[in-house]
C-alpha cells in the first residue's frame, strides 16, 4: 500500500503521528463520502418524522449534512423516543427489598441460613464477611399494590406509589460490584475501573450538541452531601476528547469555576486573547498533531460562551410561583436537590441533553425505619 | 517579564519556566503582538487593569507601569493556558 499517497500535507515531523494523521485522514474522506449519500436518504425519512428540528422535506443537501455533521458520528441510526434526560441518582440507595421488589418469601424464611443457592461463590462485603452466620431477614416495610399496574410499593414511598403507572419499574439488574466505589463506577461507565467514559459523555459525543452555548452533558451535585464520596471521574470523558466530559455546576455565587473575568476586563477583552492563544496553540497543533489540543480549544470556547449563558440560566428570578411550588419550599435554596431538579428542567428547557443529578446521604444500612 | 531588558526577552523568559522548553520564534510573535495590543488597550483605559492588578500577592506601587504589568499578566495568563505549558511533549 502507498503510505504517501493523499498525504502531502503532514504537520508532524514525528513518524509515530504522521502514521495517526494518515489513518485520520483516510476516515475524514470515508465518514464524508459515506454520511454525504446516507445523509440524503436519512433526511427524507427524519424529514416525515421530523424527529430532528432543523430537517424538513424541503431541506437541501447542505441543510441536511449541516445537521447531520453536528457531532462526530452523524445522527442516530435511527429516530429516538428520547430528546432529553434528566438522570437522578441518589447515591448509595436503599435496598429494592425495601422499596418496590416486594419478597414475601422472606418474611417465611425469616432467620434461616442463605442458602447456598443464592451465594454460589459470590464475594462478601467487607462489613458482612466476617458474619459467622448469614440469616435471612426480610423488609421491615408494609408493601401494598397500587394503580392499574398494581405495582408493589412499600410504605417507605408514600408519594411515589401515587403515580406508580407513569413509572417502569426494572426487576432485572444485577451486578458483581459489591463495593460503593467501583459499582457507582461501574454504573456510570460500564466498567468498575476509572478511565472509560460516562454515559453523558457517550451522548455528548455521538449526538452532539443543541445548544452552542452550554455543555451537552452537566453534573449537578446536591450541596453538603455526606455518606459515600463522589467523584469527578463519574462524569468524566475517559478516553474520549475532554470536551465531552460533563460540566459540574455548583451552588452559590459561581455555578461553575473559573469562568469570570478579572473587574473591567469585560466579554470582548477576553475574546481577544483567545484568539491569540487559539493561535498559540494552532501553532502547537502544527508541532504535534495532537487532536486533543482542539479539544481542549473548543472547552475555552465553551467557557467564554458559558460566561453569558450561565448567568442566564442559573437566574431563578423570573421564575413563576407555580414551579416553585411543583418543587417545594427547597427549590428556593440553591444547590439543594429540589433546587437542582428545577436547574435540571432550565437546562433542558434550553436545548441541554443530558442533566445528571448526583444526590447523597442514601446509604442504608440499619434503622431503616427512621432514615 | 517587567525586569528583562525587553519585552521579547521577558516572554520567552516567562514561556521557558512556564512551558520548559524554548519559545519558538512564531510563538514570540504572536505573545509579542498581544503584549502590544493589551498594552495599548490598557494604557487608554487604566480601569481595565483593575482586575488584573488586584489579584496576586504583591502590591503594585503608585510609580509602577500598570498598563505594562497588566499587559504582561495577559500574556503569562495566556502562557499557562496554552497547550504548551499544560502538556510537556
Amino acid at each position: 500500500m502507498c503510505n504517501n499517497h493523499h498525504h502531502s500535507k503532514l504537520t508532524s515531523t514525528n513518524k509515530d503521528l504522521q502514521q495517526i494523521e494518515k489513518q485520520l485522514d483516510r476516515r475524514h474522506f470515508l465518514k464524508q463520502t459515506s454520511l454525504g449519500i446516507g445523509a440524503i436518504a436519512l433526511g427524507s425519512l427524519l424529514g416525515a418524522e421530523k424527529a430532528f428540528a432543523g430537517i424538513g422535506k424541503e431541506s437541501t443537501e447542505e441543510e441536511i449534512l449541516k445537521v447531520y455533521n453536528k457531532n462526530r458520528l452523524g445522527l442516530p441510526h435511527h429516530a429516538p423516543k428520547a430528546k432529553r434526560i434528566i438522570y437522578l441518582f441518589q447515591s448509595g440507595g436503599p435496598s429494592q427489598m425495601d422499596l418496590f421488589d416486594y419478597k414475601p418469601k422472606l418474611s417465611d424464611m425469616f432467620g434461616q441460613e442463605l442458602p447456598p443457592s443464592v451465594i454460589s461463590g459470590q464475594r462478601l462485603t467487607g462489613m458482612s464477611g466476617s458474619q459467622s452466620t448469614l440469616p435471612i431477614a426480610p423488609s421491615t416495610f408494609k408493601f401494598n399494590q397500587y394503580g392499574e399496574s398494581r405495582a408493589w410499593v412499600s410504605d417507605a414511598m408514600p408519594y411515589l406509589s401515587e403515580v406508580v403507572d407513569d413509572l417502569c419499574f426494572i426487576k432485572s439488574m444485577q451486578t458483581d460490584q459489591i463495593n460503593h466505589t467501583p459499582a457507582i463506577t461501574f454504573m456510570q461507565t460500564g466498567n468498575q475501573l476509572p478511565g472509560r467514559p460516562a454515559i453523558g459523555s457517550w451522548l455528548s459525543y455521538g449526538l452532539g450538541s443543541d445548544n452552542e452555548n452550554l455543555p451537552t452533558f452537566i453534573a449537578l451535585v446536591s450541596k453538603n452531601g455526606k455518606g459515600q464520596p463522589l467523584k469527578a471521574s463519574l462524569w468524566g470523558n475517559g478516553f474520549l476528547p475532554t470536551e465531552h466530559q460533563g460540566v459540574q455546576f455548583r451552588s452559590g455565587k459561581d455555578p461553575v469555576l473559573y469562568l469570570s473575568d478579572p473587574e473591567n476586563y469585560d466579554g470582548n477583552d477576553r475574546r481577544d486573547m483567545l484568539d491569540y492563544l487559539k493561535h498559540l496553540n494552532e501553532l502547537q497543533t502544527d508541532a504535534y498533531g495532537d487532536p486533543e489540543i482542539q479539544s481542549r480549544m473548543s472547552q475555552y470556547e465553551m467557557a467564554f460562551k458559558m460566561q453569558t449563558s450561565i448567568p442566564e440560566v442559573t437566574d431563578l428570578t423570573n421564575e413563576p410561583e407555580y414551579i416553585f411550588d411543583m418543587y417545594g419550599e427547597d427549590s428556593r435554596d440553591p444547590g439543594t436537590y429540589a433546587a437542582n431538579c428545577l436547574m435540571a428542567r432550565k437546562l433542558l428547557e434550553k436545548g441541554v441533553k443530558f442533566v445528571q443529578l448526583y444526590h447523597q446521604g442514601w446509604d442504608q444500612h440499619n434503622y431503616c425505619q427512621e432514615v | 517579564m517587567t525586569e528583562a531588558k525587553d519585552i521579547r526577552t521577558g516572554i520567552a523568559m516567562t514561556f521557558k519556566k512556564l512551558a520548559g522548553r524554548n519559545i519558538t520564534d512564531k510563538e514570540l510573535d504572536v505573545l509579542a503582538k498581544l503584549q502590544n495590543e493589551e498594552y495599548q488597550k490598557f494604557n487608554k483605559n487604566l480601569e481595565k487593569t483593575k482586575g488584573w492588578l488586584q489579584t496576586g500577592a504583591f502590591k503594585i506601587s503608585e510609580t509602577d507601569d500598570k498598563a505594562s504589568i497588566a499587559a504582561n499578566a495577559v500574556v503569562a495568563s495566556t502562557i499557562m493556558n496554552a497547550d504548551a505549558s499544560i502538556t510537556k511533549r
